[in-house]
């Protein structure tokens, strides 16, 4: 036996195992829960109340509608930091703390919490690790199922037959117009290629093909996406369900649909309304004025604001400015910084606008396109019949002024009319990067045929198991985990001994891939945990049988344990490999339950071959190496 | 031992079996167990006085005659409650109000036929919904006002998912097929597969014999059944191959058989195991695991029949078929 060789392999299983512990033990160790407490509410009578200390120090000590009611061991210890004093600040230091228990206390005590400046703080391991993302943290704790800690589910269908006809009503005749163009005799060749051209494009959109199916469905989800993004929630999951072409969303702990249900399936208008430039000079002309609108800024970026004090701080920069309703509504421009794609989107000018000119109707598509000369995209867009005659007249109308593109409240855009535009294509061009350029097209594309969201279901589910299920489910894993170490040590004695700590290790390194993976553990995914560990037990019996045939017939110790390992590496491969197949069958449709199941079984196999060929082959060679036995004790019989 | 020998032996237990499974399925309860999940059912979400709680909703419903019922708090604050019926109780009752509708039309007939005034009562039809809450309210004495809401369960998600998790073993079973085709031979793919495709068929049948309700965990403990199977006729197989390459004059059924023999203690150590571990899940009393750790138990003993009584008996009888075992 090659020492060098075995100090080589063991620093290689060190490393690994050391590595494992290290990410897995966020799961484990204790958490800091931040709560801070805004400084103002709404009291019954939506009047604006103090939020006092005495408030904040009820909330923490009650026990039946408070704080004590969700976490009633863990003191919550008032700190200040920066922005909050003592008084609305406390940091909660509990284990295993549950993004549903966050929400449901979120939910129940919105009026109180400062949703956005609360929550679990990241662990000192998960900051570590932060330079695997382009957070400052990377999150490490494997999330729970709805199945193991209850929420709400809810299931959309984006309706695509209707989409699609309602799409096709909208081009038919354009594309009617496009072909007869092209089969007259006296379309110029120049003509000829981009006509064919915009041919292909429309024939694309209007294609009913699965790719295009799924491309229609990831847009649904990046507005079901956008829409929570506002309810800052703790953990919501946004699945596009490619197989069934549906979009599941489950948020933890939600146990009151209403307010979020609406927020997801509202579709947000999208209007186009002229800039009246004088006014809007007059507006972002004065000091006072910038003041209010950076005291607006500071509101949303602090989270989201009430809307009655954005409405009174608007108002006021109407009153200065002394708007007169002829001269249109007082609006904000959101933007990033410029100079700066990753800075938020926040108010950062003022725009006065006159009454909508056009609706999100009058177009129809657009897309952000490069023309491969400038650095800089543009987005390129198409209007409806109708929209085309009214494009024509606002433009001739307001050449040299701006025409804004609102969604909702926000103008997102506000670009020049150069010229009057009597096509039905037109494009805005700008100092725009590509992502720019998507967000505004997006924009626009909602507004002309927002996607119908169906729901298909809602439904509040468990945690199905309930607490103390899950407790006894953990028991019971465990109990079983140690009868059979129990068995594994009595039958194969001290390489028994090398099965148990191998297993473990499986169940180690498992974990460590779950976490980094930001893995949601669902009942399902138990289920291929206990598949995993019996195949892991099993590759261990399959060598020691081989092994103990081999001592049987009379070989010796290290020469049984090397034939034992080569000769059981195929069979345990095989076995692995055809099982691992059907991991990745059962991936493939990527639907909720049955992926959790394939996604654990997989690692878990990967991880049980690691342990069963490497470490528990290490492990033999190190005491064949120290105790150096003639003959190895492998069971009954064979000492 | 003589395992081939009695291969037909076992393969006509296996056929008597699934019959026997089906039949009870079929014939005694006519059809496989509905849940809410994936069959659809009725919701009622209620308030309950203060100091109620889970159990004696649950003890309310079964008392009015609801079983398998599902409760959920939804609300602390609230005391509110989900109430989940599955479709047989929607069944039973809108089977009930069909029958006492027909009654009530046929004595508005007669009434009516008579020349006597109908009494406001029997024109009121009342829903399933209604006559739930007239039987279970009484029983948490509370009335209709602390019925929040009642909604129907739609099952399309659970059918959709079922669906999926057919195609997709199937997929499976084909791949598998095909690896094992490459790395053994066809007439061990062919085994493995069929075996596959046994222990899936009786899998199923007992699910329906014990009208378990298909829920998420029994679709994972297919799919855990399914995957143990593979595993186990893999070890054999591997046995077999490594045995016809070292004696190349044995018969098949020789070879087959000291296969099985060599691979016996492991089979039966593996499977004991792992049935301990499910048994220590059977008896944690968590109502919701039950179903899952008795469906593997025996989808865990199915597989290990099947692996050595079937899985390379279909191996034998195709090499039967085709005439040829020559040493390879």
């Amino acid at each position: 036996m090659d020492i060098k060789d075995l100090i080589g392999r063991t620093i290689t299983a060190c490393v690994v195992l050391g590595l494992c512990v290290l990410i897995i033990a966020p799961n484990f160790l204790k958490q800091s829960l931040v709560l801070t407490f805004k400084e103002t509410m709404r009291n019954e009578e939506g009047q604006k109340v103090a939020v006092t200390e005495a408030m904040v120090a009820d909330f923490i000590r009650d026990r039946e509608n408070g704080l004590r009611l969700y976490f009633p061991h863990a003191p919550c210890k008032a700190e200040a930091d920066a922005k909050t004093p003592a008084t609305h600040r406390c940091v909660l230091s509990a284990r295993f703390i549950t993004s549903a228990r966050v929400n449901e206390l979120m939910q129940a005590h919105g009026e109180l919490l400062d949703e956005n400046r609360s929550g679990v703080q990241p662990h000192g391991i998960e900051r570590f690790f932060g330079f695997l993302t382009e957070l400052d943290a990377k999150n490490l704790k494997i999330k729970l199922g709805l199945d193991l800690q209850g929420g709400m589910r809810a299931i959309f269908r984006a309706d695509f037959e209707s989409y699609l006809q309602r799409l096709k009503e909208v081009n038919e005749v354009e594309l009617k117009e496009l072909q007869e163009r092209l089969a007259r005799a006296d379309t110029p060749p120049a003509d000829r290629a981009e006509i064919e051209n915009s041919i292909l494009r429309l024939k694309d959109t209007l294609d009913l093909s699965p790719a295009r199916k799924e491309q229609l469905l990831n847009e649904a989800k990046s507005i079901i996406d956008k829409r929570l993004a506002a309810q800052g929630l703790t953990e919501p999951e946004v699945r596009a369900q490619p197989e069934s072409y549906s979009i599941s969303v489950d948020m933890p702990g939600v146990a009151n649909s209403g307010e979020v249900m609406n927020r997801i399936q509202n579709t947000v208008t999208v209007e186009y309304r002229i800039v009246n430039d004088e006014a809007t000079a007059r507006a972002q002309g004065t000091e006072e004025n910038l003041n209010l609108l950076r005291e607006i800024q500071l509101l949303y970026r602090e989270g989201r604001p009430d809307q009655a004090d954005v409405d009174e701080l608007m108002q006021r920069i109407s009153e200065n400015s002394k708007l007169t309703p002829e001269e249109g509504r007082l609006f904000l421009f959101w933007r990033r910084a410029r100079g700066n794609s990753g800075s938020p989107m926040l108010p950062r000018e003022l725009r006065v606008l006159g009454p909508p000119v056009m609706d999100g109707g009058d177009l129809k598509y657009a897309e952000a396109v490069t023309d491969g000369q400038s650095a800089w995209y543009s987005i390129h867009f198409g209007l409806t019949e109708s929209g085309t005659s009214k494009f024509g007249k606002v433009t001739e109308a307001n050449v040299n002024k701006r025409m804004a593109i609102l969604w909702g409240d926000r103008v997102v855009s506000d670009p020049n009319i150069n010229e009057p535009i009597y096509s039905s294509q037109a494009r805005i061009t700008g100092e725009f990067t590509q992502e720019q350029a998507g967000e505004i097209a997006g924009v626009i594309r909602e507004g002309a045929l927002p996607m119908p969201l169906d729901v298909i279901s809602v439904s509040f589910v468990g945690p199905s198991l309930g607490q103390e299920s899950i407790i006894a489910g953990i028991v019971s894993i465990l109990l079983g985990f140690i009868v059979i170490n129990a068995f594994m040590l009595g039958y194969y004695r001290l390489v028994g001994f090398v099965a148990i700590v191998a297993l473990f290790l499986n169940l180690l390194i498992m974990g460590a891939i779950m976490s980094l993976l930001e893995f949601t553990l669902t009942l399902p995914g138990f289920a291929g945990a206990i598949l995993t560990v019996g195949m892991a037990v099993d590759a261990n019996v399959i060598i020691f049988e081989k092994i103990k045939e081999d001592l049987r017939a009379g070989k010796s110790a290290s020469v049984a344990i090397e034939g034992g390992f080569a000769a059981s590496f195929w069979t345990i491969l095989d076995a692995n490999v055809t099982t691992l197949i059907a991991a990745v069958i059962l991936y493939l449709p990527k639907d909720g339950p049955i992926m959790g199941f394939a996604i654990v079984l997989f690692f878990g196999l990967v991880s049980s071959m690691f342990t069963s060929l490497f470490i528990s082959r290490l492990l033999l060679d190190w005491a064949q190496y120290i105790f150096r036995p003639k003959k190895l004790s492998i069971g009954w019989g064979f000492k | 031992m003589n395992f081939s020998k009695y291969g037909l032996v076992f393969l006509a237990i296996s056929a008597i079996g699934m019959a026997v499974l089906f039949g009870i399925t079929y014939g005694k309860y006519g059809g496989f167990a509905s849940s809410i999940t994936f069959n659809g059912g009725i919701r009622f979400s209620i308030v309950l006085p203060p100091g109620m709680g889970t159990e004696d909703l649950k003890k309310a419903a079964t008392e009015a005659g609801f079983d398998r019922a599902q409760v959920r708090l939804s609300d602390l604050r609230s005391n509110k409650y989900d109430l989940e019926l599955g479709p047989d109780v929607q069944d039973a009752i809108s089977k009930e109000l069909r029958a006492s509708s027909e009654q009530r039309r046929l004595r508005i007939e007669e009434l009516r036929k008579a020349g006597q005034e109908i009494p406001e009562e029997l024109n009121d039809q009342a829903g399933v919904a209604q006559v739930i809450e007239a039987r279970l309210l009484p029983k948490l004495k509370t009335n209709r006002e602390s019925v929040i809401s009642r909604e129907t369960i739609a099952a399309s998600y659970g059918a959709n998912l079922l669906g999926l998790a057919a195609k997709t073993l199937l997929y499976t079973i084909i791949a598998i097929g095909l690896y094992l085709t490459f790395r053994f031979d066809f007439p061990f793919a062919l085994g493995a597969s069929l075996a596959l495709v046994h222990d899936l068929i009786m899998t199923i049948g007992f699910i329906g014999a014990l009208q378990i309700e298909p829920s998420i965990p029994v679709l994972a403990a297919v799919l855990t059944v399914i995957g143990y199977s593979i595993n186990d006729t893999i070890v054999i197989f591997d046995r077999i191959r490594e045995n016809v390459s070292d004696r190349q004059q044995a018969t098949i059924a020789a070879t087959v058989d000291l296969a099985i023999t060599q691979t016996l203690s492991r089979t039966v150590i593996t499977s004991l195991l792992t049935l301990l571990a499910l048994i220590a899940l059977l008896m944690s009393g968590a109502d919701s695991l039950a179903d899952f750790a008795i469906v593997i138990i025996f989808g865990i003993l199915i597989g290990t029949y099947s692996s050595i009584f079937i899985a390379s008996y279909f191996v034998q009888l195709y090499e039967k078929f085709r005439g040829k075992w020559k040493s390879r």
